[in-house]
């Protein structure tokens, strides 16, 4: 008898931990003299991807920080949630229940990975909140957004599609035959699909299509392969820590070709990386945002001692459009700031209008970019919508 | 045909760089019977550790490359002391889990303090565009490969004529028949370690101004260590050698030839046809290294 | 049953009830995880606990069973449910493919070759584009739904009954490995472990024996991963990385191998803990690995172990002493 006693007595001595971690996970609030609006963002910040990660959260903080130096939203001061998802979709529904039900958030932005960011999706839609992404590739997320099934969910990101138009149409002035390199993820892989189709449609001859795997350090028996079929041009999709020795070996090969990025080619961490302006001089690159010194670039080098990278730019101005939407809504309530959205007509001068379309897909502008002697110089803009 | 010389030399330089790498993991295996999971780690972290003399606090090339042999055999009896010294007799299921621990804790400690912003050194050699034959290289990547032989030459010649050398082979060969005739293991292990994170030195100091540096470098470079070592007979140096640069080869012949996406697969499609045609690697596995 | 088990018994019946009746999604979805965990914890003890080898592989098989559902379901409208059955097969299929070579080698080769397997596997479901949709992921998989009679229906479409069903494979996976460890079959895994040689020359086929704890493995692995389609509804390749590999290291070596308790107990923690302290990833992931480095080196015998030490020091235990394992 005293042998169940002395277990019971064991386990009671655990219970008040149970019940804590119990009650944090059920949901505990706190109050405050002023109720903060509550936001979340879900980033990569661990494992190989985790720089997407650290963008992510810079970007977003930087935008809370300016909103809350400005008086806040409604008055209200925003407070941020940052949760890991690990790229990983089971530990993507967690992660984003941990907003959802811990740190009660408004709405949230999602992850870069588009398999967490689908893996959400059935979850946003049960519990009724918002999902903004900003960086998930994959066309399905739009196709079940907005009138495709999901209403909750929304895409601030243009479409790889629409980007790989903008480039074709410029390589296309300048070349008839070019070769592709591409990650084997799902950005790459997507994006090679898109330029091969676009490509082709425009009368430029492909010479073959190069996967490579993020992080591997040689590249040149595929600059080899591709020097051997003698292309104009080159379509380049790569993030910066890929395209530098990327770059550095297709000197050392001595090979020539017009270089036409997609991703962050044309960018200042690239440059920082290779550390010669010699190297891919002249390359030109479509993206969804350029360095402008806006506003937004020089409080970000005066917060973090450096220019922005690629991933930063989307995040930072999402936070901005849900704010926006809940000045809209002049509440901070889940239903209302998903039907504020629908309503949101936002210009942002260094990024193009953001209106989201009946799949709740927004199109900001295109920038044309080009690298000049180390530094990014912005050619051009378009609407990504077609006319 | 030319093309095909391009590609054997192509693959010759990304195999140096591996065969610098294996040859203290095949080191580690043969003398102490360790699988050290860690040994990708332990290059990244060489890897900033020359970014931090070379980039940030601006050494010259020749006194960095210098530097870096002796903090890296610091590293590495410091390793040996806190992961390698507790475990030694133990289980090798326990090794195995020590090490793959260490990994863990070295691949996110570097992401925790240093953040995961990839880094590049490149240097003036790295900016040298050499021609010869046709064929046009880096000066840096023409040191690698004219480094690489030298180092394994010596590496060769250390563990046949020299006393530690010898002893190190003779732990290989029998460990208590080492011990007994007054061999310790405690300094053998030093000693392991210390010529393990040497020659990752090294490594580093040849192959970083080719590539960038980034905290998640380390495990596909054990692994395609541990595929070299399989294939060329496990814990043999010589072996791993020759694996390691026919496995550079085979990775860029099938990247010119065959399809690019598929370069990772040859190094674990060569490691499973080796366990299933020749389990104990090319060169056998006479007892020792 | 004795007075105490009976007690514990209730006990645990109850911690595992609680969540249902509390309802709350977040702590549901979590201890999903956490069954799910428990799942392959126990699968992948008994490989690496009970007949001791050290197989790197595990993910891969969890992969082949997530694959086999989301593509039967999203592509073949099989219902979710027998594909679990399949899933089970192909695990078992792949654990012999995986087994066959590898366990020529011994030891550390052994875990190497495994490795290595398990990679080509995870290269494949990345770079079979017909197959798997790659980096594209599966998407679209159907959630489990299972009708009891009188109206019930079971579904992992919300978290309170997607937590019983996991509860019901979690201790479907309990029971097997404890009925298998209490058999014949278990006391020739333990022989094995303890002692390879000898139990050879005692007249066991070890191969049999190893390749069988290495199929069952892989089958329940398979059937978890199954679970785990229908539930995140997505199939991505990062399903078979090295991570879940060390995450369940982690968990086997401190729950102590070979303890299907300890196992579990570390299961459970090692998904909860994380969660109730969100602190930064990569911090988290460092203190995990230095705790892994500090149990393989002071903690022999796991969390186990050091419960068994506990339970025998406490003040008015029976005498009997209860074995490790």
């Amino acid at each position: 008898m005293t042998g169940l006693v002395s277990r019971a007595t064991r386990w009671a001595r655990l219970l008040p931990v149970i019940a804590a971690s119990t009650a944090l996970m059920a949901g505990a609030t706190h109050a405050g003299p002023v109720e903060p609006i509550r936001l979340g963002i879900s980033g990569v910040m661990s494992g190989p991807l985790s720089v997407i990660g650290e963008d992510y959260r810079e970007g977003a903080h930087l935008a809370v920080e300016q909103i809350n130096a400005a008086g806040g939203v409604l008055g209200r001061p925003i407070q941020l949630f940052v949760v890991d998802n690990q790229c990983d979709p089971a530990q993507g529904i967690n992660a984003a229940g941990n907003l959802i039900f811990a740190h009660r958030v408004a709405a949230f932005i999602g992850s870069s990975c588009s398999g967490v960011t689908l893996a959400v999706m059935p979850v946003i839609q049960r519990i009724g909140i918002v999902q903004l992404t900003v960086g998930s590739t994959n066309p399905r997320i739009t196709e079940q957004a907005g009138r495709g099934g999901n209403i909750w969910q929304f895409r601030m990101n243009i479409d790889d599609a629409i980007m790989a138009r903008g480039t074709s149409e410029l390589l296309a002035d300048e070349a008839r035959v070019a070769a592709i390199i591409a990650p084997d993820n799902d950005f790459g892989r997507g994006a090679a699909d898109a330029f091969r189709a676009n490509l082709t449609s425009k009368g430029v001859r492909i010479t073959s299509t190069e996967l490579y795997t993020s992080g591997q350090p040689d590249f040149r028996p595929l600059l080899s392969k591709i020097k051997a079929a003698n292309p104009e041009a080159l379509v380049v999709v790569a993030d910066a820590p890929d395209a530098a020795p990327m770059a550095q070996q297709f000197v050392e090969l001595g090979m020539s070709a017009k270089i036409f990025g997609r991703g962050s080619v044309v960018s200042a961490e690239f440059v920082r990386l290779v550390r010669d302006n010699r190297i891919w001089n002249g390359a030109k690159e479509v993206n969804r945002w350029a360095p402008s010194n806006s506003r937004f670039e020089q409080d970000y080098a005066r917060r973090y001692g450096r220019p922005p990278r690629i991933h930063a730019p989307l995040p930072y101005y999402g936070i901005h459009v849900l704010a926006e939407a809940i000045r809209l809504a002049r509440s901070d309530e889940r239903r209302a700031i998903r039907d504020a959205l629908t309503q949101v007509n936002l210009t942002f001068p260094e990024l193009g209008p953001v209106r989201f379309n009946e799949f709740h897909q927004a199109h900001p502008d295109m920038f044309i970019t080009q690298l000049r002697d180390g530094a990014v110089v912005t050619l051009g803009r378009r609407p990504s919508l077609a006319r | 045909m030319r093309l095909v010389l391009e590609q054997v030399l192509n693959g010759l330089t990304t195999g140096a760089m591996y065969a610098l790498v294996a040859a203290g993991l095949a080191l580690t295996v043969g003398v102490l019977r360790v699988v050290n999971f860690s040994h990708g780690d332990l290059f990244m972290l060489g890897g900033y550790l020359f970014w931090a003399l070379y980039i940030h606090l601006r050494v010259p090339y020749p006194v960095a490359a210098l530097l870096m042999v002796p903090l890296m055999v610091l590293l590495g009896i410091v390793y040996q002391h806190v992961v390698i010294r507790p475990v030694v007799r133990r289980a090798w299921q326990v090794q195995l889990i020590a090490t793959l621990a260490a990994a863990t804790m070295i691949n996110n400690g570097v992401i925790w303090l240093l953040g995961s912003t990839p880094q590049s050194t490149p240097t003036t050699l790295s900016r040298t565009i050499v021609q010869f034959l046709g064929f046009s290289m880096s000066a840096q990547r023409l040191l690698m490969l004219l480094a690489a032989p030298a180092v394994f030459v010596a590496l060769h010649l250390f563990l046949q004529r020299s006393r530690i050398g010898q002893a190190m082979r003779a732990v290989s060969q029998n460990r208590e028949a080492a011990e007994a005739v007054g061999i310790e293991l405690p300094v053998m292990a030093l000693w392991t370690f210390a010529i393990g994170t040497a020659l990752i030195g090294i490594a580093n100091v040849l192959v970083t101004p080719v590539y960038t540096v980034f905290p998640a470098m380390g495990l596909m470079l054990t692994l395609k260590g541990f595929a070299v070592m399989t294939v060329g007979g496990f814990g043999r140096v010589n072996g791993t050698i020759f694996a390691a640069l026919m496995l550079g080869v085979v990775e860029a012949l099938g990247a010119g030839y065959i399809h690019s996406g598929f370069t990772d697969a040859f190094a674990f499609i060569a490691m499973v046809l080796t366990l299933l045609l020749r389990p104990q690697g090319l060169f056998g596995r006479k007892v020792g290294i | 049953m004795r007075p105490a088990a009976r007690a514990s018994a209730v006990l645990v019946a109850a911690v595992v009830a609680a969540p249902v009746m509390l309802g709350a999604e977040y702590l549901l979805r979590v201890l999903i995880l956490a069954g799910i965990f428990v799942v392959l914890a126990i699968s992948y003890d008994l490989i690496v606990g009970q007949v001791g080898s050290l197989s790197l592989a595990h993910p891969a098989f969890y992969g082949v069973g997530a694959y086999t559902t989301g593509i039967l379901t999203t592509r073949y409208g099989l219902d979710p449910l027998p594909t679990f059955l399949v899933a089970a097969a192909l695990g078992a299929v792949t654990a012999v493919v995986v087994g066959i070579p590898s366990f020529r080698l011994r030891d550390r080769s052994f875990a190497i070759g495994t490795l290595g397997m398990a990679w080509v596997l995870q290269l494949v479901a990345n770079n079979w584009i017909g197959l798997t949709r790659g980096p594209m992921c599966i998407t679209g998989v159907p959630p489990l739904m299972i009708m009891l009679p009188g109206g019930v229906e079971l579904t992992t479409i919300f978290p309170r009954t997607g937590y019983v069903l996991i509860v019901v494979i979690a201790i479907a996976t309990y029971l097997i490995a404890w009925a298998i460890n209490s058999s014949r079959v278990g006391r020739a895994f333990h022989a094995i472990r303890e002692n390879e040689l000898l139990a050879e020359m005692q007249g066991v086929n070890s191969l049999f024996y190893k390749m069988l704890a290495l199929g069952i493995g892989a089958a329940i692995a398979a059937v978890a991963g199954g679970y785990y389609a229908t539930y995140s509804s997505v199939v991505c390749p990062s399903e078979m990385a090295m991570m879940y590999t060390i995450t369940l290291l982690i968990i086997v070596y401190l729950g102590g191998a070979g303890s299907l308790r300890g196992v579990t107990v570390a299961a459970v923690v090692f998904v909860v803990l994380p969660e109730v302290l969100r602190v930064a990833a990569a911090a988290r992931l460092f203190v995990y690995g230095g705790l892994l480095l500090g149990a393989a080196i002071y903690l022999p015998g796991g969390v186990e172990a050091l419960i068994n030490r506990v339970e025998r020091a406490w003040p008015g235990r029976s005498a009997t002493p209860r074995s490790g394992r």
